[in-house]
């Protein structure tokens, strides 16, 4: 009987752990309703991926694919610089023999200690202990701090003298909050639809390569070296301006229909983007 | 809320370890406390660095790195405490290098009273086979996905077992963002009812359930925020005879691991064995769809696993034989191996004046079936079911295979000698994510002999050779090492590369290491270079980067 008691109550116990395992289950659809982006000219706080990828890497782009679905869905508050560094972007024989990289990618890719592709950075912060996140991480994260308010906004003048592709920058950041610490402003130009070859594992393409792929959001160079300048030395407060400005050289090779300029403003120790603003080179 | 009590539940026990630890340098545990025990141990290893661009050893801006940790343990009455101290002055090239700098990432503290046990802090578990819930820690893969929470354990009858745990799993020097929480149940029949006590049949059942919470704030699909997994298992025994089997279920569990598919997961693992003197024979075979269960659904490579899908195939542990290991593919994988090992009786023709040790292994892994949802989607595709799997039929894919044979033999008082054969077929494009390369086929043979010196010496050597067409083609290995027991090692390797179809690749790979120990304490240094590689423990791997440079190992225990 004490037997049968004590069999009795393991199975009772067993009945409601398994009656109240935590289970949810989703049916279709299993896409949420896209909303778009926010279409208007409030003070936002705006987003950037730092994407990590290569041509020769076959899983980057679907890290791409991400980075556009999310792209297409916060709109105008999410940027994407696509960084071709580390293993998979050296050039090698046709058709990878394309050199993507540069200095300042590359400078980046080994401060933050990029060891796998596709990984990105959202803000250069932290989530859950890792600033390097896989792409299904990019939305979780990005959806954790686009709502927050922002604490700056960065105003882009540029003007481009065709002829000698010479492009002068203006940038004027308009404090918002009270700002104690010491930030760096830092940007970089970026180029759409670069068409070249891409390896991919998409089974559609049986030799693994996508030969006129477009590569987007590609890192060009640097305005203003690649840890940018420091932006102010005293603490900001609400109404304050601080004005930066620039020369840069652009190179033939690029299409400056395609460029843009991306530029954001960082905690000097924690390296966390607090605000970031992209333009097109010709408006 | 939870974490804040979690923390001070932390700061008490370190507070407490550091009291211990402060007071008893000048007291014997048993002058503490009479009848508490202390022990621990302490392992380190510091590697010097060259940079060397033809093995592909990159340049190391510290030039030294370091890996160290130390248990500490207490036991009183009921009651025991425990830390582990760890440090990174960085992590060992091949390691993740999230682990950095030095912390406290394990401590516990538990106590049994009454047939009950409970674990505050962290602690290793497993449930059954590990298939929907295994924390362990495995220092050569860097990986540890120990529990962070609370561990109860009760033993209402002698034969039932029932365990309870939540908690959050170690990331490096802090915890995952899901909450893991499951209960396990273990009955042996025998010895519950009285009436089969005496029964030759003996039969063990169990149940478990684990489920994970991870919050949903991905802006392109509705996740489920509660994933469960069930699990259950049979395994009986008859004298020589062993059956085992385990069947696990979980539901849409939509990841990184796979493209976020809602797909349920399934796993099946049968074992049988038969072993008396001089016969053994060893047979498995498992079945897994889409069972990656982790605490973070973001997670990659071997972070946060919450459970472990046993390997069907065998573990080498020479330099060549292990050169292409199988890992374990949660995404889809049948397999099976079977072990024949039996001993030709002494003094026969064959068997020699002293009997010979007979192993003849076999193991295959394959591609499970998979069917398109639809005829416009993809097999995979994400946000969607992923695909139909007919449970019984085998994918067209061949994973890995591996046929062996091993025969070891006692040729004199002094002398013993093995000799090895392995066939291994491995998928580079499946086990090491390449799209490009070939299949690899390697034949492997290896020579292994001692010979026992006077004065308690030896020497022992080894000859290994590999033949491949493809990867990096055809490897020789010779190794030999002198032991003066019980306190000096000295050993000389060299694996050679020598049918690379690059010449300037046609590499030597050596190694001299030297080691000394005495009591609990060991030290070996050893120079040389590492070819990149992959080394896998149970079917899970971590890439190894080539390296080459000063290596130094200190352990010591208490």
């Amino acid at each position: 009987m004490y037997i049968i008691k004590k069999i009795l109550l393991v199975a009772i116990i067993n009945f409601f752990f398994f009656l109240f395992a935590g289970c949810d289950k989703i049916d279709p659809p299993y896409m949420t309703d896209y909303e778009g982006g926010n279409g208007n000219d409030e003070d936002v706080r705006k987003v950037l991926l730092e994407e990590f990828t290569g041509h020769r890497c076959p899983n980057c782009p679907e890290g791409s694919q991400i980075a556009k679905d999310l792209s297409n869905f916060y709109g105008d508050q999410m940027i994407v610089m696509s960084i071709h560094s580390g293993f998979f972007s050296e050039p090698t024989t046709s058709p990878f023999d394309y050199d993507f990289r540069t200095e300042e990618g590359e400078a980046i890719h080994d401060f933050f200690g990029v060891s796998s592709y596709p990984v990105g950075m959202i803000n250069r912060k932290s989530f859950d202990a890792d600033r390097l996140m896989s792409p299904s991480a990019w939305g979780e994260a990005i959806s954790q701090i686009i709502d927050i308010e922002p604490d700056l906004r960065i105003d882009i003048s540029l003007n481009l003298n065709s002829k000698a592709k010479q492009l002068e920058v203006n940038f004027n950041v308009h404090a918002l909050k009270n700002l104690e610490k010491q930030y760096y402003i830092s940007a970089f130009i970026t180029e759409n639809m670069i068409i070249k070859p891409q390896r991919t594992n998409n089974p559609d393409y049986p030799d693994g390569v996508i030969e006129n792929y477009e590569h987007n959001n590609v890192l060009r160079k640097s305005v203003n070296r690649t840890w940018g300048e420091q932006l102010n030395e005293e603490p900001m407060f609400p109404g304050d301006v601080f004005s930066k400005s620039y020369s840069v050289y652009l190179d033939d090779e690029w299409e400056t229909e395609n460029c843009n300029l991306v530029v954001f403003v960082y905690d000097e120790n924690s390296h966390e983007i607090i605000q970031v603003e992209e333009k097109p080179i010709l408006n | 809320m939870i974490r804040n009590k979690i923390n001070i539940l932390k700061n008490i026990i370190v507070l407490e370890l550091a009291f211990l630890l402060v007071i008893t340098p000048n007291l014997k545990s048993q002058e503490l406390l009479e009848g508490a025990r202390i022990w621990g141990n302490f392992e380190l290893n510091s590697q010097y660095y060259f940079s060397d661009t033809l093995i592909g050893a990159p340049e190391v801006p510290e030039k030294i790195l370091m890996n160290g940790f130390g248990n500490i343990n207490l036991s009183y009455k009921d009651l025991t405490i425990g830390m582990r101290y760890e440090s990174y002055q960085n992590a060992l090239l091949g390691y993740d290098r999230r682990y950095k700098g030095n912390g406290i990432p394990y401590r516990f503290a538990s106590f049994t009273r009454d047939n009950f046990e409970v674990t505050l802090g962290n602690f290793y578990e497993q449930f059954g086979n590990g298939m929907i819930f295994r924390s362990y820690e495995e220092r050569d893969l860097g990986i540890d996905n120990a529990m962070d929470g609370l561990r109860l354990v009760y033993r209402p009858l002698d034969g039932i077992t029932l365990r309870g745990i939540i908690g959050q799993q170690r990331l490096f020097f802090d915890t995952g963002p899901g909450i893991v929480r499951g209960f396990d149940t273990r009955i042996n029949l025998n010895s519950v009812f009285s009436s089969l006590e005496e029964n030759k049949n003996q039969w063990i059942v169990g149940g478990s359930v684990v489920s994970k919470y991870q919050p949903d704030r991905n802006p392109l699909y509705n996740l489920p925020e509660n994933v469960a997994a069930f699990a259950g298992n049979l395994s009986f025994a008859r004298g020589p005879v062993n059956i085992g089997s385990e069947y696990a279920y979980k539901i849409n569990d939509p990841s990184a691991e796979n493209n976020f598919i809602y797909k349920d997961g399934q796993a099946l693992h049968l074992t049988g064995s038969y072993a008396v003197r001089g016969f053994g024979l060893l047979l498995s075979a498992k079945r897994i769809d889409n069972m990656g269960f982790r605490s973070d659904r973001n997670a990659t490579g071997n972070d946060l696993n919450i459970n472990y899908l046993p390997p069907t195939t065998r573990q080498h542990f020479y330099s060549l034989s292990s050169m292409y290991p199988y890992a374990t593919q949660p995404t889809g994988e049948m397999g099976f191996m079977s072990e024949l090992t039996f001993r030709i009786p002494r003094e026969t023709t064959i068997g020699g004046q002293y009997g010979t040790n007979v192993t003849v292994n076999f193991s295959r892994a394959n591609s499970i079936h998979k069917e398109k949802i639809h005829d416009t989607i993809p097999v995979g595709q994400t946000g969607t079911d992923g695909y139909h799997s007919d449970f019984f039929r085998i994918g067209d894919e061949k994973y890995f295979q591996d046929f062996n044979i091993e025969i070891n033999r006692r040729l004199s008082p002094t002398l013993r000698g093995l000799i090895s054969y392995a066939y291994i077929n491995y998928n580079q494009n499946v086990i090491e994510g390449y799209i490009d390369k070939e299949m690899v086929n390697a034949h492997i043979v290896i020579f292994d002999v001692t010979h026992r010196l006077p004065e308690r010496r030896s020497l022992r050597w080894e000859l290994q050779h590999l033949y491949t067409k493809q990867d990096n083609q055809n490897w020789a290995m010779a190794m030999i090492e002198y032991t003066i027991s019980p306190n000096w090692f000295f050993a000389i390797s060299d694996q050679y590369n020598y049918g690379n179809e690059i010449e300037d690749l046609q590499i030597h790979y050596y190694t001299l290491s030297a080691g000394y120990s005495k009591g609990g304490n060991r030290f070996s240094l050893s120079y040389g270079k590492q070819r990149e590689g992959v080394v896998c423990v149970g079917g899970v791997c971590r890439k190894v980067p080539a390296s080459n440079g000063f290596m130094l190992n200190v352990t010591s225990s208490f």
